[in-house]
């Protein structure tokens, strides 16, 4: 005798779609576009049903035909859209393509509890794609009009707002349990079984775009700093808000900005247009770096995930990293042991006073290198500044005062060079951004018989005065040269700083056009010029605080806070213990919180009662269908000791709730206190 | 005055009725409440004297109609006459411009009829020619009807049923009151002797403040409980109306008024209760008329 | 998720409150370790936060269940008797203690008491719904009415309750029984197609008389405006110029007996007392006066409610 389980009524249907739409509307961004014009059809033909009574695929066999042809061929471009491979793009429009075809079925409740999971199931998906607050605000938005949903086939009698009372009720109060279970819950560090491809590939918060890289690259993967530069193909720079790094200084001192030089890999090798880092076969020995121990800087960097294993550290660590697994190289830069796949935090500390290698450097001969054939102006340049300065510090100063004197522009929008990029953009465009200037001073440099590199990273950042977070962004990357001198070693020479000082001294916010910084609207006025600014310094404070310590709250940033709260040894036992007796503390509120009116009622029918009580005690049957003055009656005349007291007591009573003199309330509290049929009877 | 005149008039009542206290303080009640009455019993237990006891007692111009299938609505209303003498038509005001209307075996009367009388009760006036006329005040209409269904009878439609507000039975008297009855004077021949124990100004008065008597809250949520019973339970092909639970706590407060009291007791509900919603409500298991309405009463507590 | 949970009341005399999940809650809590997996595979803050906030709010949802159900009070007024194969109506007065309204609380009987199973999804299974209450204001009290079918011609007792309810998320249910002692009297089912027994010898004509009208003349009296015309006695006017109308009287009914040996030739106890009931039922709507005679026992004409319940209660409690 099974019982066929209840439809779910047309309501919640009609609400559980809109909710769904909403909760797949994020989505439509990233799927395929006939992928979301298939769910939203499939759910106007459901809607149709609601409002104009067309029929569903159970009602008829050809549309049941028609229901099964269509979610097979869903599937089935799902399937040659994103291969065979399980993947997170794929995964999420297959869910998408089910949900749909689930709730075009959707027939008793079961069905529909089904279409509610997956939906929330949907919600959770869209956290592979963003982290920001708004789509926490989103996905509260969604979980209540879900809520609603699954009260609304419960109580289909209700109201839209009592429903969305009701479940605004649950998420109120299902907030501190879900903080609780947030900050005390054991993190387990993931993968437990690996991680879908697409998912590592396009990082969140980054655009798979870089400064630097010789081409824009629009295929996934390739984010961040990229290890090969190239020069003059071209010629927009592409200037991202992305942010590569957060870094907070110890003790909250910044530095100035012209010594903020973020450093990530060494190129060597060029071929005359495009600058690569040494061989791998090619790694020698330790550096030998000696510090001058006075200016030191202590900070904590928070680096967003790049795919590649640089750490960028303040010009130069004197320290390995703490907090992550990583080495120095030769070169001088951090390279970690793992490809940084998520964010990760290390605290460094590094001295901008430094000699590297001073004595002697191995690879010297790398850093005369350049390519035959090439650059002859350059090299006749170089010849040429030589001679006439043959102090090696003279030419390098001549260098940066041909940069400095001769019309060389800093733009971030140069002309595309061709031919011999090098002598093309020295002695024609001369308009240029880091990376020419920083390419050209090299070769410059090598031509002349002096050691050279580049080095590429970051330089500068955006301080946020409100919680004195740097941010390092990916338009912040930079290039550089260091060249080697004897008895003194490698020594940093920016040669962009000899055309435009300002990108060093306050950083690239400057040169940007000024629709970059603000709004046009606030431009005109200072005093809105300085609100807005200010404005956004606290937005970009709490995004910080929710990136480090929301997106980011993983197991080391659990224990890192639970010391930070007091808890000396924290590890799963501890965290077990205080999550039970934070649970119950929550549990023992909650049943307070929901159960805490029993006790009111009104003091009068409490006195009533305990008189009936008393009554009956004394062998008068009460029954509660019986009005007062017959119950009064009959006691009297079951009781004729105590009539006069239940005749005094139960006129009390009536002129209390019957003739509406309120007052005698107390009067006949006070009487039904002191009745005692009993005595009366013996 | 009042409280003396109703024991005067109760008095004169049952001096005439014999046995039936019960019945005629409902049909008091039910006149001070501005309700109109229907009396449901066999022939020969005093319907139409306890009619012309109350118009003599209160002092009301009385007509008394015997309503029969052919009887058309104008025989109760009135026609317009040809006068030829003056050459104008004249109104002929029919039975219903009186006081108090009894309307005797009103179910014997075609729907058409029926509902020219009811509409007169609900509205107070009559209509004739597109002119219309307020009938007296006070009116009031009580109808008698056999309670076996017979050929050749209307029984009257739930919804003009509602028109009245209550419905009593008188039944046999019982042995005693039969007695005196039997050995006692003609009912009929003391009728001409009774006095009016009120004028019709007092009879206003005294139905104003019925109106004015106290119902408190706890006693209104005790009407909505028996209300919400009927409505609930399922007992019932359909709930009381809102139009009844008025006519309850109306002729509660008359009956509170005739005990004496200003103010409205759960036990006044329960006395009238039977009378006032008995005909407004049909039972969905009609082969078992059980005593639900005690049942009712016993089952919905008073709120404490 | 949620654990067994079965908490109790603080009161002595009222009833202990369960509260589990059902199917859905569970399905639920397999939703949430499978999120909770995936959020810890990806390494996903926001997806943990989520998979927390679920189940923060289903164990607000148990809270809830448990004062929509515990904050009920019922209280069981007397049954009805009723006939074999029909309700008994059982009148439950149900209060609202709480400041909040209670919802969708669903009544159910006990049906096959037989039934038994180890899975405990499958024990509830031996209740049917019987009535279902909507929604319940604080501070309010409701009547409402059980249907309970009843089943066979004498004594039945009620036997257990269970008030349930699966508000607000339905995926837990929480419930407490109800055990009703009370006894209803069943009557036999009214059926059988025998014609009434006739009062006796000549009744026929009278019982025509009565179904036609007002044949019996039963004298004049003074005419009243409003009275037939067709009644006014004519020949009498012309003889004393008083109008007067003729009167007619009803002739009183001849009782009707219903006997033990009338339905002898049914076979069986049962079909004879259903027979004997449907004649009793005929009369009563009738408003006829009818006797009772059964073996052993005889019960004096009558035509009342008090008679009409006292012959079925004959009825229901014979012992052939």
């Amino acid at each position: 005798m099974k019982a066929s389980r209840p439809a779910p009524p047309k309501v919640a249907i009609n609400w559980l779609m809109a909710t769904l739409v909403l909760i797949a509307l994020p989505h439509f961004l990233h799927l395929p576009a006939w992928l979301s014009i298939i769910f939203l059809a499939v759910m106007g033909w459901r809607l149709m049903n609601s409002l104009r009574g067309w029929p569903l695929p159970e009602h008829h066999l050809l549309l049941r035909a028609v229901h099964l042809l269509l979610a097979i061929i869903a599937v089935v471009l799902v399937i040659s859209q994103y291969g065979m491979t399980i993947a997170r793009d794929a995964g999420v429009a297959l869910l998408t393509v089910l949900l749909a075809f689930k709730l075009l079925e959707t027939r008793d409740i079961r069905d529909y509890y089904l279409s509610c999971f997956l939906g929330f199931f949907l919600i959770a998906t869209q956290f592979f794609f963003q982290q920001s607050m708004l789509i926490v605000l989103l996905m509260m938005v969604n979980v209540l009009l879900l809520t609603s949903c699954m009260i609304s086939v419960n109580d289909a009698s209700s109201s839209i707002r009592q429903r969305l009372k009701t479940s605004g009720v649950l998420l109120l109060q299902a907030t501190p349990m879900m903080l609780l279970l947030f900050v005390l819950f054991p993190r387990v560090p993931g993968p437990l079984w690996g991680v879908a491809n697409d998912y590592v590939e396009v990082a969140d918060s980054m655009p798979s775009r870089m400064t630097l890289s010789g081409l824009p690259s629009l295929s996934q993967g390739q984010t961040g700093i990229s290890e090969a530069m190239q020069v003059g193909r071209i010629s927009d720079q592409v200037q991202s808000d992305a942010i590569a790094f957060r870094v907070r200084f110890a003790d909250n001192t910044i530095p100035p900005n012209q010594i903020l030089y973020w450093r990530g890999p060494v190129l060597w090798h060029t071929d005359g247009e495009q600058w690569q880092p040494l061989a791998t076969d090619t790694q020698p020995s330790q550096p030998e770096i000696s510090f001058d121990e006075q200016h030191r800087i202590d900070y904590t960097v928070t680096l967003e995930r790049h795919n590649q294993q640089w750490l960028f550290a303040l010009d130069l660590p004197d320290s390995l990293p703490q907090g992550i697994n990583a080495a120095m190289n030769s070169e001088g830069s951090l390279i970690s042991s793992e490809v940084i796949r998520k964010r990760s935090q290390f605290n460094l500390s590094s001295v901008p006073d430094y000699q590297f290698n001073a004595r002697h450097e191995p690879l010297l001969n790398y850093a005369l290198e350049l390519p035959d054939d090439q650059h002859p102006q350059a090299r006749q340049l170089a010849q040429q500044l030589r001679t006439q300065y043959p102090e090696k510090t003279d030419y390098v100063q001549a260098v940066l005062n041909y940069f400095a004197e001769q019309p060389f522009y800093y733009t971030l929008s140069p002309p595309l060079l061709s031919g011999d990029v090098i002598d093309s953009f020295l002695f024609e465009s001369r308009h240029g951004f880091c990376e020419h200037y920083a390419a050209s001073f090299t070769v410059l440099m090598r031509a002349a018989g002096i050691p050279a590199r580049v080095v590429i990273g970051y330089q500068g950042g955006d301080v946020n005065s409100v919680d004195q977070i740097l941010t390092v962004r990916q338009r912040d990357a930079h290039a550089w040269t260091e060249i080697w001198l004897d008895e003194q070693g490698w020594i940093r020479v920016d040669p962009t700083s000899a055309v435009a000082s300002e990108r060093i001294l306050s950083g690239i916010r400057g040169l940007l056009p000024s629709e970059r910084r603000m709004p046009r609207a606030f431009a005109d006025s200072p005093e809105l010029e300085n609100l807005w600014q200010q404005l956004r310094e606290h937005w970009e404070a709490v995004n910080n605080a929710w990136e480090l310590w929301v997106v980011g709250y993983d197991p080391t940033r659990q224990l890192e806070l639970l010391r930070k709260l007091g808890m000396k040894q924290p590890d799963w036992r501890s965290m077990a213990q205080w999550l039970t007796i934070g649970m119950l503390l929550i549990f023992i509120a909650l049943a307070w919180l929901t159960l805490r009116h029993k006790t009111q009622r009104d003091s009068v029918a409490e006195a009533y009662l305990d008189f009936c009580r008393r009554l009956s005690k004394s062998g008068v049957s009460i029954n509660p269908a019986e009005g007062p003055m017959t119950l009064a009656q009959k006691a009297a005349q079951q009781l004729p000791e105590a009539a006069a007291d239940i005749q005094a007591i139960t006129s009390d009573y009536l002129a209390v709730r019957y003739q509406q003199q309120p007052d005698k309330a107390a009067r006949f509290i006070e009487k039904v206190r002191h009745f005692k049929p009993r005595s009366h009877a013996r | 005055m009042a409280q003396g005149s109703i024991h005067a008039i109760l008095d004169q009542l049952n001096h005439i009725i014999l046995g039936k206290p019960q019945a005629v303080k409902l049909a008091l009640s039910c006149l001070l409440a501005r309700g109109h009455l229907l009396i449901e019993d066999v022939p020969g237990v005093g319907k139409t004297t306890l009619a012309h006891a109350l118009a003599s007692t209160l002092g009301l111009s009385f007509q008394r109609v015997q309503f029969t299938s052919d009887m058309l609505p104008a025989d109760i209303i009135g026609v317009s006459v040809y006068d030829r003498e003056q050459s104008v038509f004249s109104f002929h005001r029919g039975p219903i411009f009186c006081q108090l209307l009894l309307a005797d075996e009103i179910n014997r009367a075609s729907p058409r009829t029926q509902s020219a009388l009811l509409e007169a009760m609900e509205e107070q006036q009559v209509t004739v020619e597109g002119e219309a006329m307020p009938l007296k005040d006070p009116f009031f209409v009580i109808a008698t009807q056999n309670p076996t269904h017979q050929i050749g009878t209307f029984p009257l439609p739930e919804s003009q049923l509602d028109r009245f507000l209550m419905r009593i039975a008188i039944g046999y008297p019982d042995a005693q009151a039969e007695h005196d009855l039997l050995k006692g004077e003609d009912r009929r021949h003391l009728l001409q002797h009774l006095s009016s124990q009120l004028s019709v100004s007092e009879l206003l008065n005294l139905q104003q403040r019925v109106n004015q008597l106290t119902a408190s809250d706890q006693l209104i949520h005790y009407v909505q409980a028996l209300l919400n019973y009927t409505r609930e339970s399922g007992r019932f092909v359909s709930g009381l109306s809102p139009r009844a639970g008025l006519g309850l706590v109306r002729a509660a407060k008359a009956w509170a008024c005739i005990d004496g009291r200003d103010f409205v007791l759960p036990e006044d509900v329960q006395s009238v209760l039977p009378s006032v919603v008995e005909h407004r409500l049909q039972l969905t298991d009609n082969s078992l008329q059980a005593d639900w309405l005690s049942e009712m009463l016993q089952t919905v507590p008073i709120p404490r | 998720m949620q654990f067994i949970l079965s908490r109790f009341r603080r009161a002595h005399s009222q009833p202990r409150v369960f509260i589990l999940p059902n199917r859905y809650g569970y399905g639920f809590a397999l939703l949430l370790v499978v999120m909770l997996l995936g959020a810890i595979n990806y390494n996903n803050s926001l997806a943990h936060l989520l998979v927390f906030l679920l189940a923060a709010m289903g164990h607000v949802a148990m809270h809830h269940c448990y004062r929509n159900v515990s904050r009920l009070s019922c209280k069981p007024g007397k049954a009805s008797n009723s006939f074999a194969g029909s309700h008994i109506q059982l009148p439950i007065s149900v209060s609202n203690s709480s400041a909040q309204a209670i919802c969708q609380i669903a009544i159910a009987s006990m049906d096959n008491e037989k039934f038994r199973s180890w899975l405990p999804f499958r024990h509830f299974t031996r209740y049917r719904l019987r009535q279902q209450l909507t929604r319940l204001e604080p501070q309010q009290t409701q009547t409402l009415s059980l249907p309970i079918p009843a089943k066979q011609r004498g004594w039945q007792k009620i036997g257990r309750l269970r008030v349930s309810s699966v508000y607000p998320l339905g995926l837990l249910n929480c419930w407490f029984f109800l055990e009703i002692d009370d006894e209803v009297l069943i009557y036999p089912k009214p059926f059988g197609n025998k014609p009434m027994p006739n009062a006796g010898e000549g009744d026929e004509g009278k019982a025509m008389t009565q179904m036609v009208g007002n044949d019996d003349f039963a004298g004049f009296r003074r005419f009243r405006p409003g009275e037939n015309h067709h009644q006014i006695a004519w020949k009498a006017l012309a003889r004393d110029d008083i109008l007067r109308t003729k009167q007619y009287t009803m002739p009183s009914a001849q009782h009707r007996q219903f006997r033990w040996q009338d339905v002898a030739d049914i076979v069986g106890t049962e079909n004879k007392l259903s027979q004997l009931c449907q004649w009793i039922c005929t009369a009563h709507q009738q408003g006829s006066r009818f006797s009772l005679q059964l073996p052993g026992q005889s019960i004096a004409a009558g035509n009342d409610s008090a008679h009409f319940h006292l012959c079925l209660r004959a009825l229901a409690v014979y012992e052939g």
